[in-house]
């Protein structure tokens, strides 16, 4: 998935597990940036009695690169707190729950945001209640006017919102970790000569029905971009900020037999960070994953190298015999794929798609870059630039951007000739997917923050 | 005796290079300390925000507070290899001096033989090189 379980240590962390981030320019709101990061991935929504929630002893953080040095300029901190009424029931709720006052919900989160600037940090709210789980429909009626209310106003125009979502990362987990035998070019895969595979079919989403936690802010331009720059020409260099998140930990855990509880003490350490959707789950080796994990952006140029010759691109041709001579061709000329360096490291330059740049210098960081000054397509495509769409991923990424068919894409060297002129991409590699576009979802995307749908219900929806 | 220590605070490691590293006798006159308020803390992401300045916060009474805990608690629990809590309500006022704190201490024996000794309180991380600390919270495991 886009970074779901994606290194070995996070896959046994999933309340400091980022598994997406989101960030475009608002389309219904002018003048402010949406940036969205997804945690505790792959939640049955029937997970009671203790339903999923942010982790208390995790420390969140959404960063903004701004004057392209893959460092953060603008940070944005997310602390949780939960708390339990009656410690004596086991009950998550005693009744409906229909207010985010109700006494019957027993146990519940509330967070603080605070905003970092160098040295100078700023709590912009604190005490701000998360919505409960959808739990069903006696212990949640009216679920989307319940969650509604915890979409906070923070000042200077700020908004926040923070709790479960639906899902809205579509991708098809089983056949790509089944040694990349995408159902809709199924019969075209090698199958290693074993025999009685089905022939092409569509595509499976694998996150369909789950749930996931969603940090949600959304903020004026003004407030992420340097010098408080407000959008105006593509062109500009201030337009294209660097967006990322993190999750740390304290360094040291030790369990309290007196109290049965965990103590953390030490400095946070980063456990967890997330920029473009799988970088770290398809590019970086096993052995360095969890690593990745702990890394800065800034610091992403020990990693080049598995961008610049990732090892996809190199069995694509195998998997899929006589699909990908190109490809083939262009992996034993040794060449580094400049494109997917430009891609993922260091954003478009002028120049290679007309009227469009998201570049941050030369600093190779994974970062998730947007240009500000991009506005937002009328009629988009889930395919963002390469559908001709400049508001959509790598430009930002939206909520419904089909990133995985996007990087896969790229990977089989549909991008290649934007840095080769004499470069010509197989066939397949603008045709290559999963088989999946976001009317595979069953909960659907809000066309208001935070934008993610309303989450399955526990009641209706099984176990997963 | 003395004991070389480095600290580090809420500023991520790799960031926050540790500028303070320096030889100290414990019961050196110390300074003003430094307050750290969580949740009003620099960004840890720390390791993603530019570095303003190394260590900045790491003050010569920080150290010294991690290092009076040290001997106090990590000895009074009787710890060693590994990590390992040392709740300071655990120690009792003849174990825990004045400037004992009512924080969890854990103690992470980083390595034995040069005596590498890391403390962890609060959100600070106080590295400790102390051979006969070492030794001693060996030998209490025994």
């Amino acid at each position: 998935m886009s970074s779901h379980r994606e290194a070995p240590g996070i896959s046994k962390d999933p309340v400091a597990d980022s598994s997406d981030v989101y960030a475009f320019v608002s389309p219904d709101k002018s003048g402010t940036v949406t940036l969205i990061a997804n945690y505790v991935p792959l939640q049955g929504p029937a997970g009671g009695p203790n339903f999923y929630e942010f982790g208390d002893d995790v420390l969140y953080e959404v960063h903004v690169d701004n004057n392209h040095d893959g460092c953060a300029d603008v940070t944005y901190q997310f602390r949780f707190t939960t708390t339990v009424a009656n410690p004596d029931t086991f009950l998550y709720n005693t009744g409906p729950i229909q207010s985010l006052s109700s006494p019957n919900w027993n146990r519940r989160q509330s967070y603080s945001v605070t905003r970092v600037t160098g040295r100078k940090s700023d709590v912009l709210g604190h005490g701000l209640a998360c919505p409960p789980c959808n739990i069903g429909p006696l212990s949640t009626p009216d679920y989307a006017s319940l969650a509604s209310a915890a979409n906070h106003a923070l000042p200077g125009g700020r908004t926040v919102f923070a709790g479960q979502r639906a899902e809205g990362f579509y991708v098809d987990l089983g056949s790509i970790f089944d040694l990349g035998d995408l159902r809709p070019f199924a019969s075209a895969h090698n199958h290693f000569g074993l025999a009685g595979f089905p022939t092409n079919g569509p595509g499976v989403n694998a996150t369909k029905d789950l749930n996931v936690h969603s940090i949600a802010i959304q903020v004026p331009v003004a407030d992420l971009t340097e010098g408080g720059w407000k959008p105006g020409d593509v062109s500009n260099p201030k337009a294209s900020i660097g967006i990322w998140t993190t999750a740390s930990r304290q360094r040291a855990r030790v369990y309290d037999t007196d109290h049965h509880l965990y103590v953390n003490s030490g400095p946070y350490t980063q456990v967890s960070r997330l920029g473009n959707p799988l970088v770290n789950e398809v590019l970086i080796p096993m052995g360095k994953k969890d690593f990745w994990n702990s890394q800065a952006p800034a610091h992403d140029k020990q990693f080049a190298a598995y961008v610049a010759k990732p090892g996809l691109a190199e069995l694509l041709p195998t998997l899929y015999p006589g699909v990908f001579p190109n490809l083939a061709a262009l992996n034993a000329s040794g060449k580094a794929r400049a494109d997917l360096e430009a891609i993922l490291l260091t954003g478009l330059p002028a120049g290679v798609v007309p009227g469009f740049q998201n570049y941050t210098g030369a600093t190779q960081a994974d970062m998730l870059r947007l240009n500000v000054a991009v506005k937002p397509s009328s009629s988009p495509s889930i395919y963002g630039i390469l559908g001709g769409d400049l508001a959509g991923f790598p430009n930002g990424r939206r909520v419904f951007d089909d990133v995985t068919a996007v990087e896969l894409r790229a990977i089989a060297g549909a991008t290649y000739a934007l840095v080769d002129k004499t470069y010509t991409p197989d066939a397949a590699a603008s045709a290559v997917t999963d088989g999946l576009t976001p009317a595979d979802l069953t909960a659907p995307y809000l066309t208001t923050f935070p934008y993610l749908g309303v989450p399955h219900s526990g009641y209706t929806t099984p176990s997963s | 005796m003395r004991v070389r220590i480095q600290m580090e605070g809420h500023m991520p490691e790799r960031e926050r290079t540790v500028s303070t590293s320096e030889t100290l006798a414990p019961q050196e006159p110390e300074v003003a300390g430094e307050s750290r308020v969580p949740g009003m803390a620099p960004a840890p992401g720390a390791g993603q925000a530019k570095a303003p300045g190394g260590s900045a916060g790491a003050t010569r009474r920080g150290m010294l507070l991690g290092a009076a805990g040290l001997g106090a608690a990590g000895l009074a629990a009787g710890v060693l290899a590994g990590a390992v809590a040392a709740p300071a309500h655990a120690a009792t006022a003849g174990e825990a001096g004045p400037e004992a704190h009512d924080e969890p201490l854990v103690v992470h024996v980083h390595d034995a033989r040069t005596g590498v000794v890391d403390l962890y309180t609060g959100t600070r991380h106080v590295r400790v090189t102390d051979p006969q600390l070492a030794a001693r919270l060996a030998r209490a495991v025994r």
